[in-house]
C-alpha cells in the first residue's frame, strides 16, 4: 500500500533537512536498508535510510528543499501502479511551515522531534518543550533574518538552575533509567530506583540522585586511611593459638585487690636516695614481693597437667613485654633468689634482646607463674589470660594517688589494683585470695623483703 | 534606537562560538562579538595550530627511526617557516569555518572590542566607530592570556609566550621553556623534534603537576630519553633578554642563556576593559565569580570558558559551558556540569590523558580505592606500532566500583581517553566497562585490560 516515507531525523539537533540528491529515482524498487536520499543537516550530508523493501512511487519535494523531520518527502509502496493520487492531495494542503505530522513513535526519542522549535519549521507555541515564559522585550522583533524567533527566552532575574530533569521529561512507560552505578549504589543501600527522582540527561538516575533518596550523604565513606590486609607473622601465629587455646580451655575466674602503696613507694624512694647509680623500678621491687609470695604459698606456683597438678619447686617469673606486633615473655629464673638490682638488670637485658627478637626459646618458656604490667601506661586494672599450663597470672595497674577513706575521714593515698586471672581446677577461689593476702604482707611492708 | 539582541556574546572563542552558534539554533536573536580573529586562542594560536607543529614533530621522530621500521630514509632536513606556515595554514582554515557558522545559523558578527556600559548595555568599538547594542543576556566568553610570574619581562621577540612562539618562522637553536604543563611540553617535544636544544624548567616537583604523580615521572623518563633536558623543583627568579639571547635564572642562582625562552606558566583571565568593576561584577582569584547556570552577581552578565571561575581553562570546557549557560536561557533543562568528567590532555609523545582524580588526591581525601594498571608493552597493537612506552592507570571505588580516575601515558592517549569519560560521565562501573568489548586489536584493549587489573581477573599481565 502507498504511503508516505517522512524526512528523517538522520542527525539528533537537527531542525531541517535539505534533500540534496535523491538515490531511488521514481519507479525504481530497493531493498531493506537502501539509502533513499542524502540529506544535508546542520552537521554533514547524511543519508537516509529505509528498514524496508519496497517501490519509491513519487518524490514529493525536489532537491535543494528543506523541510523539518516527520515531514512527508516521498510516496513508496509495494509495488509500481499503486495508486499515490490520495496522498498526493493531503501532500498539497500540508506545509512545511506548518507543524508537521505527529513524528512516529519510534521516532519520538529522538532528540530532534522533542527540540524542533525554531527555524522555518514550528511556531513556537507547539514544538517547544520548555516552560513558557511572560512576554518577549516590546522592542525585540521576533523575527530575525527570515527566522521566527522563540518567544521563551528567559529574563535575566527568572531562575535559571538545574531543577531536575523529571520536570521536563515525563517518565516513559514506567521503565527505570538509571546509571550503573547508580543501581549498583541502590542495590548497597536498598533505595528503590522506582521511588528515585533522576537528574541526570533526560531525566536519567544517577549515584547523586539515589544517595539523595537514601536520606543520608552516604557517599563513600571518608576513613584516615584504608585497609591494611596484614600477613601473620610467626609471633602472631603463636600468640593466636596460645591465648585461644587458653581462653577456650581453661575455667577462669579474676580476684581483684587493692593494696596500699604507701610504704611500697617509700621504700622505692629511699632505695633510689641511697643507692643512685642502681636501677630499680616499682615493677622491679613488686615482681621481688610476688617472687617471695609464691615461694611461702606454692599453691599458686602451679600448673594443669595430664590427669595432675604440678606444684612448682622453683620460682620462676615470666615477665610480660610489648614488642613491636606482638608480646612475649622472659622468664626470670629463680626470681625469688635475686636481688632487686639483679631483677631490674636481667628483666632489662631480657627484654631489650625480646625487642630485637633475639631471644633463646629456653629464656621465654617454662615460668612457673607470669605477671602482667601496664601501670605504666596509666592502666588501673585490668585482666590478663593465662600463660598455660600455669594456673594464675597477675595484671598489675598503676600506682595512683587517689582519695581514701580513713577514720571517718577522706584523705588521700598510694593505691594499686592488682587482678589475679586463676584457673579453677588449679586454684580455688579462698585458695587465690589467700595468696594474694600473702602478697599483701610483702607489697604493703616491703621491708620483710629483707627478712 | 540601538538594535536589540536576545543574547551578546562577548568574544568568539571555543566559548564563545558555539554559544552564539547554539543561541542562534534555539532561536534566539545573536550577535557576537570579537576583537581579534573568530575560533580565539584555540583555533587560531592554540590547541589547532599546535596539533599541526606536533604532527610534523612526531612524523620527524618516526622518520629518525625509521631504520627500525625496515625503511632507509636519508638525513632529514627541516624547512622551519614551511613547518609554521603549514600551522598557520590550517588556522585559518578554521577561522573561516567559524565565520562560516556564524552566517549559516544567522549570528551576527560584531568585529571590534565590547564594553559592557550598564545590564544589558554593550557598547561596541571598531575601526569605523562606536556602536551601542541592547541584549537581554550578556555572556562574557573573552578566555584567557598567558600569565606571568614576578621577574618574567617577555619582550615577544627573545622572551615569549606561546602567542608570538607559535607564529615566529626563525627556528631557534635552543629554547628554555618555563613551565611543564600541557603547553610547555607540547612546545618543547617539538622544538626538540625540530633539532633544538631544549631545556624545560618546572617549579613543582613533578613535570605535568596536574597529572597523575606516576604518569608525570614516566613523561619525564621518556622526554629525557628523547634529549629534552628537564630540571623540576626549582623555581624561576627571572627571565628576560639580554642582546639576542633569553637569559633565565633559577632561585638557586642556575643559569640559562637561550636563543628563546617560552614562558608558559599558566594562564590569566582577560577580564581588564569589559567595565566588569562598574558594573561591580564579583572576581574570585582573578576569574569572574558564576553559580552553576553561569550567571554573575549582576542579572543578565554570564561568563563561560577560560575567564569564569569554574573549571579547568580547557577549550573543550568553555564549550560545555556555552551550552549550558546558552540553554537555561532558552528555558531548557541541561545538567551542570559535571567537573570531575572532564578529560586533560597534553598531546607531545608519548601523550598523556586523564579524566578524574589522581591517585594522590585520593590518599588525600581519603577515599578508598583500587589501583589497576595495565603496560602498553603488552598490548599487541601499541608493540606492533612502534611504541610499548606508557600505561593505563585506572583508580576504582571498592565499594560501587566507580571509576574514580583514569590516567593514560601512550602513543594514543588523547583518543582512548574518551572512553573512560563516557565511563564517568554515564556512571559505568568498573564491571561494566570490562564487559563492553573492545576492538582487538587497538590500543584501547589496555584500557579494559587496567580495570580488569584493579577488579584482579585481567588474563593479560
Amino acid at each position: 500500500m502507498a504511503k508516505f516515507y517522512e524526512m528523517p531525523a538522520v542527525s539528533p539537533t537537527m531542525e531541517t533537512g535539505t534533500i540534496v540528491a535523491w538515490r531511488i529515482a521514481e519507479g525504481a524498487p530497493f531493498a531493506p536498508q537502501s539509502v533513499i536520499a542524502e540529506v544535508g543537516t546542520d552537521k554533514a550530508n547524511m543519508e537516509a535510510e529505509i528498514f524496508d523493501k519496497g517501490v519509491m512511487l513519487k518524490h514529493l519535494v525536489a532537491v535543494g528543499d528543506e523541510v523539518p523531520p516527520g515531514f512527508p518527502i516521498a510516496i513508496i509502496g509495494d509495488a509500481l501502479g499503486e495508486d499515490v493520487s490520495a496522498l498526493v492531495a493531503q501532500f498539497a494542503t500540508m506545509s512545511p511551515k506548518k507543524a508537521a505530522p505527529a513524528p512516529k513513535a519510534d521516532e519520538a526519542l529522538a532528540p530532534a522531534a522533542q527540540a524542533a522549535p525554531a527555524a522555518q519549521a514550528a511556531p513556537a507555541a507547539q514544538a517547544a518543550p520548555a516552560p513558557k515564559v511572560a512576554e518577549p522585550a516590546p522592542s525585540l522583533d521576533r523575527t530575525w533574518r527570515g527566522k521566527v524567533l522563540r518567544t521563551d527566552v528567559l529574563e535575566p532575574h527568572q531562575d535559571l538552575r538545574y531543577r531536575s530533569a523529571s520536570a521536563a521529561v515525563p517518565a516513559k512507560g514506567g521503565r527505570i533509567v538509571a546509571s550503573p552505578l547508580a543501581k549498583s549504589v541502590a542495590a548497597a543501600l536498598g533505595v528503590n530506583l522506582a521511588t528515585v527522582t533522576g537528574t541526570g540527561p533526560a531525566g536519567r538516575i544517577v549515584q547523586a540522585d539515589v544517595e539523595k533518596a537514601s536520606g543520608s550523604a552516604v557517599r563513600t565513606p571518608k576513613v584516615a586511611r584504608q585497609d591494611e590486609v596484614l600477613k601473620l607473622t610467626q609471633m602472631r601465629k603463636t600468640i593466636a593459638k596460645r591465648l585461644l587455646a587458653s581462653h577456650q580451655d581453661i575455667p577462669t575466674f579474676f580476684l581483684t585487690v587493692t593494696y596500699d602503696m604507701t610504704a611500697f613507694v617509700g621504700f622505692r624512694e629511699q632505695l633510689k636516695k641511697h643507692l643512685p647509680d642502681v636501677k630499680v623500678s616499682h615493677n622491679d621491687v613488686f615482681i621481688a614481693c610476688v617472687a617471695r609470695a609464691l615461694r611461702e604459698y606454692p599453691k599458686a606456683n602451679a600448673a594443669w597437667g595430664e590427669g595432675v597438678i604440678t606444684r612448682f619447686g622453683r620460682v620462676d617469673i615470666g615477665v610480660a613485654v610489648a614488642i613491636e606486633d606482638g608480646l612475649i615473655t622472659p622468664v626470670l629464673r629463680n626470681a625469688d633468689q635475686l636481688r632487686f638490682d639483679e631483677i631490674g638488670a636481667q628483666i632489662r637485658e631480657l627484654a631489650g634482646r625480646a625487642r630485637s627478637q633475639k631471644l633463646k626459646p629456653e629464656e621465654f618458656t617454662g615460668s612457673t607463674f607470669t605477671i602482667s604490667n601496664l601501670g605504666m601506661y596509666d592502666i588501673e586494672q585490668f585482666t590478663a589470660i593465662i600463660n598455660p599450663p600455669e594456673a594464675a597470672i597477675l595484671a598489675v595497674g598503676s600506682i595512683a594517688e587517689v582519695p581514701v577513706a580513713k577514720d571517718g575521714n577522706v584523705t588521700s593515698g598510694w593505691r594499686m589494683k592488682v587482678t589475679m586471672t586463676c584457673d579453677h581446677r588449679v586454684i580455688d577461689g579462698a585458695t587465690g585470695a589467700a595468696f594474694l593476702q600473702v602478697l599483701r604482707r610483702y607489697v604493703e611492708a616491703p621491708m620483710l623483703l629483707l627478712m | 534606537m540601538p538594535e536589540h539582541f536576545d543574547v551578546l556574546v562577548i568574544g568568539a572563542g571555543p566559548g564563545g562560538y558555539p554559544a552564539a552558534i547554539r543561541a542562534a539554533q534555539l532561536g534566539l536573536k545573536t550577535a557576537c562579538i570579537e576583537r581579534e580573529k573568530p575560533g580565539g586562542v584555540c583555533l587560531n594560536w592554540g590547541c589547532i595550530p599546535s596539533k599541526a607543529l606536533l604532527k610534523t614533530a612526531e612524523l620527524a621522530m618516526s622518520l629518525r627511526h625509521a631504520d627500525d621500521l625496515g625503511l632507509t630514509v636519508g638525513p632529514i632536513e627541516i624547512d622551519y617557516p614551511k613547518v609554521i606556515g603549514r600551522s598557520r595554514k590550517v588556522a585559518e582554515k578554521f577561522e573561516k569555518g567559524v565565520r562560516g557558522l556564524f552566517k549559516k545559523y544567522g549570528v551576527t558578527l560584531l568585529e571590534g572590542t565590547a564594553t559592557i556600559t550598564a545590564p544589558g548595555k554593550v557598547a561596541v568599538q571598531s575601526s569605523t566607530g562606536k556602536v551601542e547594542y541592547l541584549a537581554k543576556h550578556v555572556i562574557i566568553a573573552t578566555g584567557a592570556r598567558a600569565r606571568t610570574f614576578p621577574g618574567m619581562v617577555p619582550d615577544g621577540e627573545r622572551v615569549l609566550t606561546y602567542r608570538e612562539a607559535i607564529v615566529r618562522t626563525e627556528k631557534p637553536a635552543s629554547v628554555t621553556v618555563l613551565g611543564a604543563g600541557a603547553i610547555g611540553l607540547e612546545f618543547a617535544y617539538f622544538w626538540n623534534a625540530m633539532g633544538v636544544d631544549v631545556t624545560v624548567l618546572e617549579g613543582a616537583d613533578e613535570i605535568v603537576p596536574v597529572e597523575d604523580r606516576e604518569i608525570g615521572a614516566a613523561l619525564r623518563r621518556e622526554l629525557g630519553k628523547q634529549g629534552i633536558k628537564i630540571t623540576i623543583g626549582k623555581k624561576v627568579a627571572s627571565c628576560k633578554r639580554d642582546g639576542d639571547k633569553a637569559v633565565t635564572t633559577l632561585e638557586d642562582g642556575t643559569v640559562f642563556t637561550s636563543d628563546l625562552a617560552l614562558i608558559a606558566v599558566g594562564i590569566a583571565a582577560n577580564v581588564e576593559g569589559l567595565g566588569l568593576e562598574a558594573l561591580g561584577v564579583v572576581l574570585e582569584r582573578g576569574r569572574i565569580k558564576i553559580d552553576t547556570s553561569h550567571r554573575t552577581n549582576v542579572p543578565g552578565i554570564y561568563a563561560i570558558g577560560d575567564v569564569c571561575g569554574s573549571g579547568p581553562a580547557l577549550a573543550h570546557v568553555a564549550t560545555r559551558q556555552a551550552h549550558i549557560c546558552v540553554e537555561r536561557i532558552a528555558g531548557q533543562h541541561v545538567p551542570d556540569l559535571d567537573y570531575s568528567a572532564v578529560p586533560g590532555c597534553t598531546y607531545c609523545q608519548p601523550s598523556v590523558a586523564s579524566v578524574g582524580a589522581t591517585e594522590e588526591a585520593l590518599k588525600k581525601a581519603g577515599t578508598p580505592y583500587k589501583v589497576g594498571k595495565f603496560p602498553f608493552i603488552a598490548n599487541g597493537k601499541a608493540v606492533g606500532a612502534g611504541h610499548p612506552e606508557g600505561f593505563v592507570k585506572v583508580l576504582i571505588d571498592p565499594k560501587y566500583g566507580a571509576i574514580l580516575g583514569a590516567h593514560v601515558i601512550g602513543a594514543e592517549a588523547a583518543e582512548m581517553i574518551a572512553d573512560f569519560v563516557m565511563a564517568r560521565s554515564a556512571e559505568v562501573t568498573a564491571e561494566h566497562f570490562i564487559h563492553t568489548i573492545h576492538a582487538h586489536p587497538t590500543n584501547g584493549e589496555a584500557m579494559m585490560e587496567a580495570v580488569a587489573q584493579a577488579l584482579g581477573v585481567s588474563v593479560h599481565l
